[in-house]
Parts: structure tokens; sequence; C-alpha cells
């Protein structure tokens, strides 16, 4: 929020050179940001208001030959300053001063809506209200008298379908004569009863008699705001004989009402939008009972709201294996092709270390990785449905219940559900935690929710060791152990370490909507391209790393003269011997096999594999775990590299899978699985972690901790699982 | 010998490209790997996040 005692400099015309500046403003879930998608489309640009962690969305959008540079404000219910949302949202309109704010209110739920709206137009700000979600509100048999609601409110008013993009040409044409008006409209003027507006005259006479009035703010709004106890308008306008002024009239307020002037104030707003609604909104009577609350009815009951979250988790797994398999075989394949094809280019049995890098580096390590592009697309296409469709809030909802119960803030499990995604952002969203305790815990057990970078891992080893009937239920039981684990190893930060209340939380419920192909299509287009992003850069990097690391330094000079001797054996067997080619092909895989573990990463396997034998890990899965801390499809990379290093110079490689369910059994992979979905998080989000928590010490207790706990539990289930096999 | 030297200058490309980008990622300053989100800077910038709950 700016000075209030400096002058603001005028803004400049309205639509000067075709550009008009508008700010979108509304509650959370109004269907803000769908708007400003369906206005905007990919033309957006994200920030940071300045020295708050508060997003700033902006874009750009056009009407004919008008320009519309469009602000994105955060989701607020009022223009309060208790939330960093709500004074970023003041700040811009009274800092910026945009030519138009396009006010969007869900029709369905218009009272509560409309007061952000009417304080905005208490500011004298020139606005437009778009009626949003108005094909809810009709279904829901909500009528209005747009004619008459435009009069109440003094505003022009356009009903829109944010998620259809319906009413986007009005709304802009709307915005754009509001924004060209020739005067700036007069302040929206409540009543507020005899003695509040007493005294929020008294208050605007000394307001005026400031020997540098605010510009551009009305003293009316100011007053207001002083006598609700507003300390950030307070402070800003720096005069402490105002001040006391504002705290007696409070007070004498408060003595003759009975009640804090900001109650009575807010008393009195909502009385104003009531009485609108009441003349300007019909409902039918069977809105009462809406088919979102019909759905709620059964989702979010006490007893079967679990169940069914549960089974809903289950279908999206079960889909991932079964639509995402056959799509997965044609890309292998064509990997598969483009492996031989490259290969081919050098002649047969040809020591060539190009022809390795590229065939056995490259294609194997970044392929194996992009095979379980169709996975990834599937799982992120199932959750972005049910995201949209509004059942993504409910389990939250439903977790919020239980994790109450735990003592957990239920705002915790939304960066959970996040951390499905990617634990990073996951970690951000903390950030709408305001106790720093539940925001530590939730961060430290994000990580434990299974992020889509641990997909291709799971996708790899679970055809490989678990009959088909078997796939979704296994991916479906990691993710909830991961889940479980979170839950639990919060509930013990929270009792131990990070003890501490835990304020109550009302958790809104958005209604049911069809999700859109669009937006489930953007959402798995993203996801994909990331994917891709990231197999193209940072995977093929270490993919080529991790190569080089299994090749050098050789096996010692002993061991390679044994098996030059051997060959130059084998070599003298006669040409037609069929055991002469059965020795050659076993003395290459010896020679490979001696090769990758005299390698710098066959040693570094080897020092760790002590540690990691209890789990059940030889060398080459503890060398894949390493590469997983970089990035998490490391390990699936790693895999693909060493099987196709260990083969030697065989051209016919069997599928990385087969190769390793004849090499582990099925108790070591679902172990694997195990650690890599507790152990240390990657690079990112350990330094993610280390940037929210302020300190390198939560981070390593992060790493460190999880590890520990990756290591136990998966010793003791190999442990266990042995004994009982 | 012409193998070998691209092989090497490969693997050097290979080992700075990706340090580099481990180091932007731990520092905060590279894109997430993986990130769901707006895929339009790196997070220390706020990123949006692509799921609205």
């Amino acid at each position: 929020m700016p000075n209030l005692v400096q002058p603001i400099e005028p803004p400049p015309a309205a639509g000067a050179g075709g550009r008009i500046r508008a700010v979108l403003a509304g509650n959370p879930n109004s269907g803000k940001t769908t708007l400003f998608n369906a206005l905007t489309g990919a033309r957006q640009h994200v920030g940071n208001y300045a020295g708050v962690t508060v997003e700033k969305i902006t874009g750009v959008c056009r009407l004919g030959q008008t320009v519309f540079d469009l602000v994105d404000l955060p989701g607020a219910y009022s223009l309060t300053a208790y939330s960093a949302e709500e004074r970023v949202a003041r700040d811009v309109l009274i800092r910026d001063r945009p030519d138009v704010v396009i006010a969007v209110v869900d029709a369905s739920n218009l009272e509560r809506n409309l007061y952000l709206a009417v304080q905005i137009l208490e500011m004298g700000s020139p606005l437009v209200l778009a009626l949003n979600m108005a094909d809810l509100a009709a279904a829901r048999g909500i009528s209005f008298d747009l004619e008459l609601l435009r009069k109440l409110l003094g505003v022009r008013i356009v009903p829109t379908v944010g998620h259809k993009g319906t009413g986007m040409s009005d709304l802009l044409a709307a915005a754009a004569e509001t924004a060209r008006s020739e005067r700036r409209p007069a302040p929206l003027r409540i009543a507020y009863g005899a003695e509040i507006e007493g005294e929020i005259g008294i208050l605007e006479r000394r307001l005026a008699a400031l020997p540098q009035a605010p510009a551009g703010i009305p003293a009316r709004w100011l007053a207001v705001k002083l006598l609700e106890g507003d300390a950030d308008v307070g402070e800003r306008l720096a005069d402490p004989g105002l001040q006391a002024a504002a705290a007696e009239a409070a007070h004498r307020l408060e003595s003759a009402l009975g009640d804090t002037p900001e109650a009575l104030i807010a008393d009195r707003r909502y009385g104003f939008i009531s009485g609108t609604c009441h003349e300007a909104l019909r409902a039918a009577a069977e809105s009462r009972l809406s088919a979102s609350d019909r759905i709620d009815a059964i989702a979010t009951h006490r007893v079967a709201g679990l169940p069914i979250f549960l089974g809903l988790m289950y279908g999206v797994f079960q889909l991932t294996f079964t639509l995402g398999a056959p799509p997965m075989e044609w890309l292998d394949a064509a990997f598969n092709a483009l492996a031989d094809a490259v290969g081919g280019l050098w002649p047969p049995g040809a020591a060539s270390p190009l022809r390795s890098l590229l065939v056995d580096g490259v294609i194997r390590g970044v392929g194996g990785v992009l095979v379980f592009l169709p996975n990834i697309l599937l799982l992120f296409l199932a959750i972005a449905a049910l995201e949209d469709s509004g059942y993504m809030a409910r389990a939250a909802f439903l977790m919020d219940r239980l994790m109450h119960k735990m003592g957990l803030h239920g705002k915790s499990f939304v960066p959970m559900l996040i951390g499905f995604g990617c634990s990073v952002p996951a970690i951000l969203a903390t950030r709408t935690l305001e106790s720093r305790r539940d925001r530590l815990t939730t961060m430290l057990v994000v990580p434990l929710m299974s992020c889509g970078a641990r997909l291709p891992i799971y996708a790899l080893l679970i055809p490989a060791f678990f009959a088909e009937r078997w796939h979704g239920p296994m991916l479906w039981l990691i993710y909830l152990i991961g889940i479980a684990l979170a839950v639990l190893c919060a509930r013990i930060l929270k009792r131990t370490l990070l003890r501490g209340e835990t304020p109550p939380f009302v958790m809104e419920l958005p209604p049911y909507r069809l999700p859109t192909f669009r937006s489930v299509g953007i959402h798995m287009w993203n996801r994909g391209g990331a994917y891709l992003r990231k197999a193209g850069t940072v995977i093929l990097g270490i993919s080529i790393l991790l190569w080089a690391m299994q090749q050098w330094p050789g096996p010692p000079a002993a061991e390679a003269q044994a098996l030059e001797a051997r060959r130059a054996a084998v070599e003298r067997l006669p040409e037609g011997d069929g055991a002469r080619a059965e020795q050659l092909a076993a003395l290459d895989a010896a020679e490979a096999g001696a090769a990758l573990r005299a390698s710098l990463m066959g040693r570094i396997g080897r020092g760790l594999e002590p540690a990691l034998r209890p789990c059940g890990f030889d060398w080459k899965l503890s060398t894949a775990m390493i590469g997983a801390f970089a990035a998490k499809e490391v390990f699936v990379s790693q895999m693909g590299i060493i099987y196709a290093l260990g083969e030697g110079q065989n051209e016919e490689s069997a599928p990385l899978r087969e190769r390793l369910r004849a090499d582990y059994t099925p108790l070591v992979g679902f172990c694997v699985m195990l650690f890599c979905l507790i152990s240390a998080p990657c690079m990112a989000t350990s330094a993610v972690t280390r940037r929210e928590s302020g300190s390198w010490r939560w981070a390593l207790f992060q790493l460190g901790g999880l590890t520990a706990l990756a290591w136990v539990v998966t010793a003791a289930v190999y442990q266990i699982g042995r004994l009982l096999a | 010998m012409i193998e070998t030297l691209i092989v090497i200058g490969m693997v050097l490309l290979a080992a700075g490209g990706a340090g580099f980008a481990l180091y932007r990622g731990a520092t905060g300053k590279s894109r997430c790997g993986g990130c769901s989100g707006c895929g339009d800077g790196p997070c220390d910038e706020g990123k949006p996040f692509t799921w609205r709950l």
C-alpha cells in the first residue's frame, strides 16, 4: 500500500492508445481464474507482488482494436488488511487505479460474493460485475432481474460462464465502456445508521483538514476503515491525532451499540447486499438442495466418503496401467528399433565408445524414461478431471476431518494433494498455512506423497514383478503407504518438535462441474511437456554422465589380461564350431561385467552395498538410488544403462523388465519402490525446503530423516518378507 | 580416435549441462523438474499452482 499522504499521479486517460488497464477481483472459488484464463488464454505472465509471496498474474486480451492489460488479483473475501492477499488486492486498487475493475461473482452464491464487490464500489472504482457461473445458477433455479440489479448497484452486469467462455465479448465490451466513461463513478454509499454515520462525518472532516489529504481515495472510505480499526490505513495516514479520534469514535459506538464498529459495519453491508438480492434475485424452492448438495451427501459422507475416495484413486491407478500399456509398448518397440538402427551403423561386434554412448547411454537411458510418458499423461488426465470436477476439494475436505483428529491443520492436506504432482509447488503451497509450525510440519512430510517423477519407477517395477491383475492395486498401495506415512510423521512431529495449537479452518466446497476437454487437456499437455523437457535436458545429461561413470576406469590390468588371454584362446577355435560363438558371447558378458564392477559407479555401488544389503539391494540398485537424488526418474534410466552395458555386445537384448525379473524377487521389487517412495527427496525439493523454511537445518533434517525412515521401513519389510517367504 | 574425442566432448558437455541444471535446481533458480505448475519461470517468482483447491 502506498503512503496515502503522498499525492497520487492522475492515471492516464482510460483507453489511451487503445489499451485499458483492467483488474479481475473476486472471492476464491468464484471462477475468477477460469474467467481470466478464458480471457487471456496462454498470454499470461506470473510474478510476485513486491515484498510479499502473493502471485501477480497478468495477461493481455483484445476486443476489436482495444487491448486489455489484465491483472488477476489474488482471491479475497473483503478488502480488510487481515491477509496478504486482501492487502495486495487493496493496494492494487489504490496504487494502480485501474481503468476498470471486473468483479467476478459466483452467481449461484451471489449474496456472499457481493461483499467484496460492494467494498470496491465504496472505494469509487469503476466496476463491471461478471455474474459468473450463470449456467450453474440457472440450473439451480436462480434467476436474476439484471436491470434492477444494475440500477441497485449502479454498475454494468454481464452474465458469464468462464469455463465455457460464454459472455467474454460482452464482458470486455462492458469493461471498455465503463473504462472510457467520462467521469469516475461516485463511490457507493451504504447507510450505516445514524450513530455510525455521525462518527464517519467527524472523521471525514478531520481527514479533509489534513495538510496533505490523500488524493484519489474517498475520505468516507478512509473514515470507515479507521472506524473498522484498520491498522494499516491508520499507520499509513501517519496522523496520531486522527488515529486517537478514530479510537474514541469506535469506543463510543461500541458503548452505544454493544458491538465493535467492524462487526456493525459488516452487518450493515450484508444488510445492503441482502436487500439487493432480495429485490433482484429469484430462487426456486427446489434450488435449496442442488445437484452438488446431493452428490456431496454421498461423496463427503462420514462413513462412505473415505472408501469412495480410495475407490476413485484405485480406479485412477488401474486406468493408468490398463490404458497406458499398449502405447507404452509401442514406444518401447520404437526405442528398441531406434537402438538397433543406430547400433547398426557400426559393424557387428565392433567395440565403439560412441556407439555404446548413443545406444546404451542415450537411447536406453532417456528412452527408458520416455516410454512411461503415456502413464504420466493418463495419471494426470485423471487427476485433472477429478480436480476440475470439484471432487479433489471434497478429498481435501474428507482428509481435513481426519487431519483435525490427528491434531493437524486441515489445510495441510491441500499441499499434500499437490504433492501427487510435484513436491516443489506443494512445498510452496504450504504458504497458505498461517502457523509456522503447521507449515514446517507439512513441508517436511510432503515428499512422502508420491510425486509424478516416481511414477516411471513404479511403472517399470510393478509389471516386472507382479501379475497383471495386481498392477492397479500395487500402485494404489504404494500411494496409500505414502499418505499414511505422511499423516503419521506429521502427527509425530506435531507432538514432539513442532508442538502447538492448530487454528480452526473452514474449507470451501465449490460446486461440482463437468470438466472441459480444454482445461483437462491443457493440464495434461503441461505435464507431458514438463516430462519431455526434463527427459531431454537433465535426464539426458545425467544419463550420459552415468554411462561415463560406468565405463571408466575399466577393469584392473591383471583381470583385463586374463580376459584377453581367454579371448585369444577362444578365437583359436575353428570358425564353424558352435562352442566358439557360445564362449565368445559368454566372454563378452564377462568382460562387460568386469568393466562395470571396476567402473567408478560400480565402485560406489559396491561401497554402498553393505549399507543397503539389509533392504535387499545389490550394488546395481544402490547406484540407481544415488542417481535418483538428482531426479527420481534417473533410477529408471540408470537401470536401463546398467543392463545395456552389462550385457556387452549382445544384439538380442531382452526387455529391461524381463532382465529385472530374472535378477530380483518381487519382494526386492516392492522394497525398491518403498525405498524410492520414502527416501531422500530430490535435490530441487531439498532446495525449496531450505528456502521456504529459511534454514538448511530443516532441509537436512528432512533429507536425513526421510532416508533413515526409508531404510528402517524397507529393511523391516525385506527381512520380514524373507522370513515369511 | 575421432570417436573417442566426440565421446569425451559429449560427456564434458553433459557434465557441464547437468551440473548447471542441478546447481540451478539446488539454488532454486531453475524450472522445477516434474512441476505441474505454470511452466513459466522459476518457482521463486511465485508459480501458480495447477491445483486450485
